[in-house]
């Protein structure tokens, strides 16, 4: 069973991922995965886990090296009220579902039980068996992520596995 | 049906049909900008997949965020940056002349009617000169570099009328701060502003560059200012060539809210810790002690910043203990500066120069806060950790505001260092161009 971390509104680059820790390298990007965020809170984040954030999810800097650390985290997808956008574009051409929700960083206990469907687009609690609808990206961002990533979807490669 | 936006009629233009807000369109670009920091980012996926370069002269690398490096890790990839250039044998390499958006800026490719995009979130400011500017990922960026198209989603625009008369120290960062305080840090989100400059003195292109740069801090897409006079003057010099400006109608804008804004109303004001749009009037936070003051980055080193802060720096000297520091945007910018006597100014008033460069405000290079330290800045953003240790504190304001404190070495509103003399020097400097 996968856990969400549940985060705020305004959740910036520099919190989800500092820039001293800017790296090409994704084992040496991975350790600011988070790290800008009280520890004892980034510490509950285990791979697999999804992100629920508020409002202007992801606002920030375009760098990519948080995309490396996601991946070697193993986000399984971000839920926010809404999303930066360059950061939105940048999470989906990585094959990470990024779907929205008015409210459920609002009414969701932090570390709850739940499992994400991204086929239906709805996540369950484990706790209370409440599946809650997801707002899904618009159609040509589903056939992004359908693809595996940006680069697989333009052709450009064709394993769903994108090296980091 | 006529557009209703400018950006619509930029993209009608381009792709030869009637574009609407609120498609997705695919559309071909002029120019993809990437930087030290962010191609980096994309050189091995670049390579792995045998791509090659869909235009080598529509390209853009600037070595620029770790300039010259300090680090040998972040020297390892600013030598992948330069490899890949000469492996594709790309001319538009920059190096270390100057923050890429202030290059693209000086660019004469850069027109009212170009589509520009940027491996950087500031590349708004480009809008400044009239077209289509915004930033993307290094992923979006690298399928660019391969096919020299992308998608958008054609943005609402929101028009934003300025009119009245400026402070003499009411910069054009004081009316991106104005903005902000209006927007928060997403009001603008997915959407252009479209900026009317009707102001008396209308404004420089250093000051709407400044204002186009932080339109990513409102969460909007892209910024310009629709294409005038100062645009016909600008490009004229920058060029040498009488500048094609487009025809630009009152666009009914249709869509979205419209905001105007009396600059006479406006006074300088200060982003708080931790976020850019946590805005006050510099008087609410004088006071506050500094350990540092920063002049530079896209957000700020322009040539009228440097006029600015020389004008009132000169004869003067900063707080004793005051880590200061100005970092013009471009060498360009700086070979103007010393021309015109700014550099020796600001030298013989105590500040720092350092290399044309990004410099402390990507927290990457040079300059960056101790613990606990509290600095006030030009630059882009005060996120928590972005300039330093998660203790430290970042005030944002414009530059008069930032050499004002300098002198004193507490947060100061500039009026209270004015002079008359400051008023005839920064006219004087605007008369000899600085900023044009």
């Amino acid at each position: 069973m996968t856990h969400a971390l549940v985060l705020g509104d305004n959740i910036n680059t520099d919190l989800l991922h500092p820039p001293r820790f800017f790296a090409a390298d994704p084992e040496a990007a991975a350790q600011g995965f988070l790290a800008g965020l009280p520890p004892e809170l980034a510490r509950q984040f285990s791979p697999g886990d999804i992100l629920v954030g508020g409002r202007n999810f992801g606002c920030g800097s375009s760098r990519e090296a948080y995309i490396r650390a996601f991946r070697a985290a193993g986000v399984a997808c971000v839920i926010a009220h809404s999303f930066s956008r360059i950061f939105y574009r940048n999470i989906i051409n990585a094959g990470i579902p990024a779907a929205c929700h008015p409210t459920l960083y609002q009414q969701l206990p932090q570390g709850a039980a739940v499992q994400f469907d991204r086929t239906a687009w709805t996540l369950q609690r484990q706790e209370t068996g409440q599946v809650i609808a997801l707002e899904a990206p618009e159609a040509h961002l589903r056939g992004i992520l359908d693809a595996g990533g940006l680069l697989a979807y333009l052709g450009l490669e064709t394993s769903h596995a994108l090296r980091c | 049906m006529a557009a209703s936006t400018r950006l619509e009629a930029l993209l009608t233009q381009r792709l030869g049909r009637s574009v609407r807000a609120g498609e997705v369109v695919e559309a071909p670009v002029d120019l993809v900008m990437a930087h030290d920091a962010t191609l980096a980012l994309l050189i091995a996926d670049f390579e792995r997949l045998g791509l090659s370069v869909w235009d080598r002269e529509r390209v853009v690398v600037t070595c620029d965020h770790f300039t010259p490096p300090a680090r040998i890790d972040w020297a390892n990839l600013q030598k992948s940056v330069i490899a890949f250039t000469a492996r594709h044998s790309l001319p538009g390499l920059r190096m270390y002349e100057g923050i890429c958006h202030q290059l693209l800026l000086e660019d004469p490719r850069v027109t009212p009617q170009s589509l520009v995009v940027g491996a950087d979130s500031h590349t708004t400011l480009v809008g400044a000169v009239g077209g289509f500017a915004t930033g993307l990922g290094a992923t979006d960026i690298l399928a660019c570099l391969a096919r020299g198209r992308t998608w958008f989603r054609v943005p609402e625009s929101i028009p934003i009328i300025l009119t009245g008369t400026r402070k003499p120290w009411v910069m054009g960062r004081d009316l991106a701060l104005t903005l902000l305080a209006h927007f928060g840090e997403e009001g603008a989100s997915y959407q252009a502003l479209e900026l009317v400059d009707h102001t008396e003195d209308t404004l420089s292109m250093d000051s709407r560059a400044a204002i186009c740069c932080m339109a990513p801090e409102m969460g909007a897409k892209a910024a310009l200012f629709i294409p005038d006079a100062v645009t016909s003057a600008f490009l004229a010099e920058r060029d040498h060539a009488d500048p094609l400006i487009p025809d630009s109608p009152l666009y009914p804008y249709t869509n979205g809210e419209s905001l105007q804004i009396d600059v006479d109303t406006v006074d300088s004001l200060i982003a708080q810790p931790h976020s850019p749009a946590n805005i006050v009037p510099v008087r609410q936070a004088a006071g506050v002690r500094l350990d540092q003051v920063y002049l530079g980055s896209c957000a700020g080193g322009r040539l009228e910043d440097l006029a600015m802060a020389a004008a009132i720096l000169r004869g003067r000297r900063v707080a004793r203990g005051l880590k200061a520091i100005a970092v013009p945007s471009s060498v360009t910018v700086m070979r103007a500066a010393m021309a015109r006597g700014y550099v020796q100014a600001l030298l013989d008033a105590g500040v720092c120069i350092s290399n044309p460069s990004c410099g402390a405000c990507g927290g990457i290079d040079k300059g960056v806060l101790a613990h606990g330290d509290v600095a006030l800045t030009t630059t882009t953003r005060n996120f928590q950790g972005r300039l330093g240790p998660p203790d430290s504190a970042v005030y944002l304001a414009s530059t008069a505001t930032c050499a004002a404190s300098a002198l004193t070495g507490y947060i100061t509103p500039p009026d209270m260092v004015w002079e008359e003399a400051i008023t005839r020097e920064v006219d004087h400097d605007a008369r000899l161009g600085a900023g044009r």
